[in-house]
């Protein structure tokens, strides 16, 4: 890794993290205030979720509340976890990754970085040590706003094990598509080319875990859907535990996704 | 460079492309726009690889050994893409941080002699400030391999006149100029020698005076009457204009064809040193 282009990576990045920190954190905050709200709704919130199809349900998260009554993480996985943020976040991660490597490409200013005395490895690793950075203080901001939040509010919470193993698992699953959205990045000199294949893998993997819980022929889609593997956040934030077969899909995926983004980055003519 | 051949796809780079260069030498790389002169020079840095061939540069391989040759290296592309949102200042201190500071020539020095502020955001610097940036982050380190395509484009008289300055006392300093230019002037001018690329091929590696010393004289005559119809064919004429006729010349035959020439009246004839483009022009006719 090289030490410079990291740094001046954070500088060209440091407001726009600073912005999308302060927005989770605000939203995060705002969600927690409001759920002795929802709580008092009592089975007024929970009759609008079982009207909906139970695959739509399952797939929203927050699944134990229908008959363990409304927790406080069965409400932040129903309303921010399971989708929400994962939009959000992915949104930045493709936005990151696409101008690392295509970005300087098309842009014309790789020929700056190249013409250093760096390798192609180090600026691959550079951009996403970067990137990785970017999601943790995304991540961290997040469960400090609802951490904070609920503390202030008075809000029982589960034990705190299940938050850290939540982080890490979500640190994970985010390095995951940052990693894909890498090596995306590093094939093509358009940004808005690596921008939407980003975006692609993000919605066909989605779909696919939607498409899996609607009908039982399909039900091994979700083997390929990377949704499939952060699971359920409100199971893990009150159980603490988490399949391990999860965690290794994601190492691997970040193993590969990022040996192969060097590998091409590496072969490839960059006629700039 | 040793027999160096990249094609885009169908479309011809180089072709077993041949030369090399001097340590310590101002080389000049001439051709035409498509001729395979940037193509030369991305090669050069790794920025692409070739089919075939190879680049050696202070006895490193160009592709294995790329950021260990980089440390000496100065890079200015003809069109300089910085970063719009840095200030000039924040992209030279930060392009410092790559290289050993020791030895490295002074910033304000360099902006002084380029007039050059490196205070404002570079998307708000002319194109021929931005050119000035590139050539202060290229100098800056006081490379011993400075690799320069099409550099005083966008430059004004008095800057140029300024940076071939820079470019002598670098050249006094052992610093070795790889300088690819359409300006043939500004190259005849600081060059000790010049490749011409034709066709993705060098067509020719010659040290300026000799290659200019060897080309054919040009020689315009201006008669009082036309001589008749045919009589001046085993002549090589570049032009007729009326009563002008312009010829080139052998060193060696020149006596003989003023002779020639002295059998029909002359009103005026001038015999000139070719400059290197008319060299370069001859190659491309």
């Amino acid at each position: 890794m090289s030490l410079s282009i990291f740094w001046q990576t954070v500088k060209s990045y440091w407001l726009t993290i600073c912005l999308y920190c302060g927005g989770l954190l605000l939203y995060s905050m705002f969600l927690t205030s409001v759920y002795p709200v929802a709580k008092d709704l009592g089975t007024n919130y929970t009759d609008i979720f079982e009207k909906i199809p139970s695959q739509v349900r399952d797939f929203m998260g927050g699944t134990n509340f229908l008959s363990g009554g409304l927790t406080f993480e069965g409400f932040l996985s129903l309303e921010h976890l399971n989708f929400f943020w994962v939009i959000a976040v992915s949104a930045f991660i493709i936005g990151f990754a696409s101008r690392a490597i295509a970005g300087e490409v098309e842009q014309g200013t790789i020929a700056l970085l190249l013409s250093q005395p760096v390798t192609r490895t180090q600026i691959f690793l550079s951009k996403l040590a970067v990137g990785v950075l970017g999601i943790a203080a995304l991540v961290g901001a997040v469960m400090g706003g609802i951490i904070w939040q609920a503390h202030r509010s008075d809000i029982a919470i589960a034990p705190i094990e299940g938050y850290w193993l939540f982080i890490g698992v979500a640190i994970l699953f985010f390095v995951s598509i940052l990693a894909v959205a890498m090596m995306f990045s590093t094939m093509v000199v358009e940004r808005g080319r690596a921008m939407l294949m980003g975006l692609l893998f993000v919605i066909v993997s989605f779909a696919m875990d939607i498409f899996a819980r609607l009908n039982e022929d399909w039900k091994n889609l979700d083997w390929l859907s990377i949704f499939k593997y952060y699971g359920k956040p409100d199971a893990i934030l009150t159980t603490a535990s988490v399949d391990d077969l999860h965690l290794w899909v994601f190492i691997g995926i970040i193993v590969v996704a990022t040996v192969a983004g060097i590998a091409i980055f590496n072969r490839r003519d960059i006629a700039v | 460079m040793n027999n160096l051949t990249k094609y885009y796809g169908r479309v011809r780079g180089v072709e077993q492309l041949s030369f090399s260069v001097n340590e310590g030498e101002i080389f000049g790389f001439l051709g035409p726009n498509g001729a395979g002169k940037t193509t030369a020079i991305r090669l050069m840095l790794d920025f692409i690889r070739p089919q075939s061939g190879s680049i050696g540069i202070f006895g490193f391989d160009a592709h294995r050994d790329a950021p260990a040759i980089h440390r000496y290296i100065g890079y200015v592309s003809g069109e300089p893409f910085l970063y719009p949102f840095m200030r000039g200042s924040e992209l030279l201190n930060w392009l410092r941080t790559f290289r050993s500071r020791s030895g490295e020539l002074s910033l304000a020095r360099l902006c002084e002699i380029l007039q050059f502020d490196p205070k404002y955001f570079i998307k708000s610097y002319s194109s021929g400030n931005r050119k000035k940036l590139a050539l202060i982050q290229a100098l800056m380190h006081r490379p011993r391999l400075l690799i320069l395509d099409e550099p005083t484009n966008g430059l004004d008289p008095i800057i140029k006149q300024n940076f071939y300055a820079i470019l002598q006392s670098l050249k006094q300093s052992g610093t070795t100029i790889f300088f690819s230019s359409h300006d043939l002037t500004e190259v005849q001018k600081i060059c000790d020698r010049v490749a011409i690329i034709k066709d993705g091929r060098v067509v020719a590696v010659e040290e300026v005076g000799s290659l200019m010393s060897k080309s054919n004289l040009l020689v315009d005559v201006t008669f009082q009457e036309m001589p008749q119809e045919g009589s001046l064919t085993d002549l090589t004429i570049t032009e007729r204009n009326g009563q002008l006729v312009k010829l080139q010349v052998g060193r060696s035959e020149i006596n003989a064809v003023l002779a020639r020439l002295n059998q029909y009246p002359i009103a005026n004839i001038t015999i000139a040193q070719p400059t290197l483009e008319d060299i370069f022009l001859t190659w491309y006719r």
